[in-house]
């Protein structure tokens, strides 16, 4: 893995070379969203899911935001014997909308992560592995039209793109924005 | 901008790379974890009874792990995803279905299995002392009753260069050469009671019926360079079957099915299977497919003929003669017909019905096969050389005298034939009779055109419809 590349850096670059064109519009400010989210851990043979919470704090400004996530276990899954939990993840993601004048909004995301599997089977002791990397995807966000701050939040996002494991992010929740 | 671009284009590289960089070593505790999950497998072993210690020089063997489930009592054959491999340096070599092809010289190896985070090792020798002869029938004596199937591992002599004895199973390249000999007990003939096949380099024992019977092995001796019969090995075929009767061979539940009558096309074969009701040692009954090693007769070949599936796994039947029936008998030991002149290693099958008559030790079934007529398909209609479509109208150019249909049935069975004037075609006008067109007398699908307007000719063959529709100007 190429560690000379520091991918927070690059995210931060991405966005204040986005952000600082001529032309952009008004639509700025702090935003904050919670969302029940379950993260499947994808191996060839077998998958397990457990879920988690997900809380993110965000900076909206036109067409891009910029979001810290940070996750927390809601529940562990079990495969037969092998009960699966993530205790955590923490993410920095950049969100860009190509088509701002839908009402459904399309995001694609680009960020990194590091999330925490927690895992135990019978005879094996209790380990914990860590997994670093970029992550991508792609969320749809929509207003309700009676509280337009409201936002309804969907997001797909592959939070570790590995050689013989992946870990998928699926999160449904709402947004606020100040 | 386009510098933004660039930068942009930058900065995605350098994504796609990241997303690529993935830490296979981080990764292999959970992938592991999840491959023994998904088997719900806590340990692994190479089964005793499965699996040999000692495998003669370029000879070959299907070596078998065990998982052990996570209740710690049931087991499974793992098949997937074991990673084989040979201690370093071995000659031998061996695949990732853990087949395993001997050097040609001996060398003492470990065998190694991998699964999931599952490791498990198998000391191996890899021997060259020489075959002599065959020494047992099978390491455990069994019981068998008739119409069954049992795999064997014969027990054989090796003699290794010192001199010295090395007892145990015989090996993929002597198993193949070996001549069974099967003598009925009581009086020393040549026995129809039972067989021995070897498929894939594994033995099976194949009993017809019941009784005693002797085996002996016929096999050249690597050691001697001579012919040796191995020692009588005295075997009963005992009979503790309840019932016999006829399923088709695409019937799962052996339990309900049942095939008493069946009907099938000329030319058109249908597939059965017959399947044995025997009571275990415990009590209790069991069915099994005993389709192999059953006798089976049809009482009138010009009517249908049978015949094996290519693995006597099933029996076919094909209708020959339309309008007609034929009874299919199975049976299984010691039936009324001679068979002596039999190949039963090819399964037994005669042109005449199989019957037990009062022999205890025989039971049997049969089922009545009518062979009905060949369905059509399609119509090839014309009508004054003219093509026609079903229930569609074609109009003709001039009105002529007459019109004359040419009806062709295609069968199911790829072939055709006219049926213009076929007993069974039966001619219908549902619209135009009397006005438009009429029957010509004595002349079957022929029509004498009245007057102008639309026609319409229904018809009927072998439950097949076609419907002419004729616009006469």
């Amino acid at each position: 893995m190429n560690k000379s590349i520091n991918p927070l850096k690059a995210l931060l670059l991405c966005f204040l070379i986005n952000i600082y064109m001529p032309g952009a519009a008004a639509n700025t400010g702090l935003y904050v969203s919670l969302a029940p989210a379950m993260v499947e851990v994808d191996t060839d043979n077998a998958s397990t899911r457990p879920g988690l919470i997900d809380f993110r704090l965000g900076y909206e400004f036109d067409v891009h935001q910029l979001e810290l996530s940070i996750m927390s276990s809601l529940y562990d899954d079990n495969l037969n014997q092998l009960v699966v939990d993530i205790p955590s993840v923490n993410s920095v993601f950049y969100r860009y909308l190509p088509y701002k004048d839908t009402s459904v909004k399309i995001h694609l995301i680009l960020g990194v992560s590091q999330v925490e599997v927690e895992s135990s089977y019978p005879n094996e002791p209790l380990s914990t592995e860590t997994f670093d990397g970029a992550s991508f995807g792609v969320g749809f966000e929509e207003a309700f039209t009676a509280a337009p701050q409201l936002k309804l939040k969907l997001d797909f996002i592959r939070l570790y793109n590995g050689n013989n494991l992946n870990i998928n992010l699926f999160s449904l929740g709402v947004s606020y924005a100040f | 901008m386009l510098f933004k671009n660039i930068f942009n284009l930058h900065i995605i590289s350098i994504f796609i790379l990241l997303s690529a960089c993935g830490d296979a070593d981080k990764e292999a505790n959970l992938v592991n974890l999840h491959i023994a999950a998904s088997q719900d497998i806590v340990s692994i072993n190479f089964p005793v009874e499965k699996n040999e210690s000692i495998i003669s020089i370029n000879s070959e063997f299907n070596f078998t792990l065990q998982g052990v489930k996570s209740n710690n009592i049931d087991t499974i054959n793992i098949t997937n995803d074991v990673i084989w491999s040979l201690s370093e340096n071995a000659l031998s070599s061996i695949d990732q279905q853990g087949h395993l092809v001997a050097s040609s010289t001996a060398e003492l190896i470990t065998l190694k299995a991998q699964f999931g985070h599952l490791t498990e090792t198998f000391e191996l020798k890899i021997s060259d002392a020489r075959f002599d002869e065959i020494i047992e029938l099978d390491k455990d004596s069994f019981n068998i009753d008739m119409c069954l199937s049992k795999d064997i591992k014969p027990i054989a002599r090796y003699i290794d260069k010192d001199g010295l004895d090395e007892i145990r199973p015989v090996d993929s390249n002597i198993i193949n050469t070996i001549a069974w000999l099967i003598r009925n007990q009581e009086d020393n003939s040549a026995s129809q009671r039972a067989y021995i096949n070897t498929i894939a380099n594994q033995a099976s024992l194949q009993t017809l019926a019941a009784g005693n019977i002797i085996i002996q092995a016929n096999a050249l001796s690597v050691y001697t360079g001579t012919v040796k019969t191995s020692s009588d090995f005295n075997q009963s075929v005992n009979n503790a079957m309840n019932s016999i009767k006829i399923c088709n061979s695409s019937d799962t539940d052996l339990n309900i099915c049942n095939v008493t009558s069946a009907n099938i096309e000329k030319d058109k074969s249908i597939s059965f299977i017959s399947v044995g009701n025997y009571q275990a040692s415990d009590g209790s009954n069991f069915n099994k497919n005993i389709t192999q090693n059953s006798k089976w007769g049809i009482d009138n070949t010009i009517n249908a003929s049978i015949a094996f599936g290519n693995d006597l796994q099933n029996l076919n039947i094909t209708g020959k003669t339309e309008s007609t029936s034929a009874i299919l008998s199975v049976a299984c030991g010691e039936i009324t017909q001679p068979i002596s002149s039999i190949d039963i290693t090819k399964g037994v099958t005669l042109n005449s019905s199989v019957s037990c008559d009062a022999n205890i030790n025989c039971l049997d079934k049969s089922s009545n096969i009518t062979i009905d007529k060949l369905s059509v398909s399609s119509f090839t209609v014309r009508a004054n050389d003219i093509d026609l479509v079903d229930n569609t109208s074609q109009t003709l150019s001039s009105r002529p005298d007459e019109i004359s249909l040419q009806v062709t049935a295609n069968y199911t069975n790829s072939t055709s034939a006219v049926i213009t004037i076929d007993d069974e075609l039966i001619y219908n006008i549902t619209l135009g009779d009397g006005s438009i067109i009429e029957d010509k007398l004595n002349s079957k699908g022929v029509y004498n055109v009245l007057g102008p307007g639309t026609a319409k000719i229904k018809l009927d063959y072998r439950t097949e419809e076609f419907t002419v529709l004729l616009e006469i100007p």
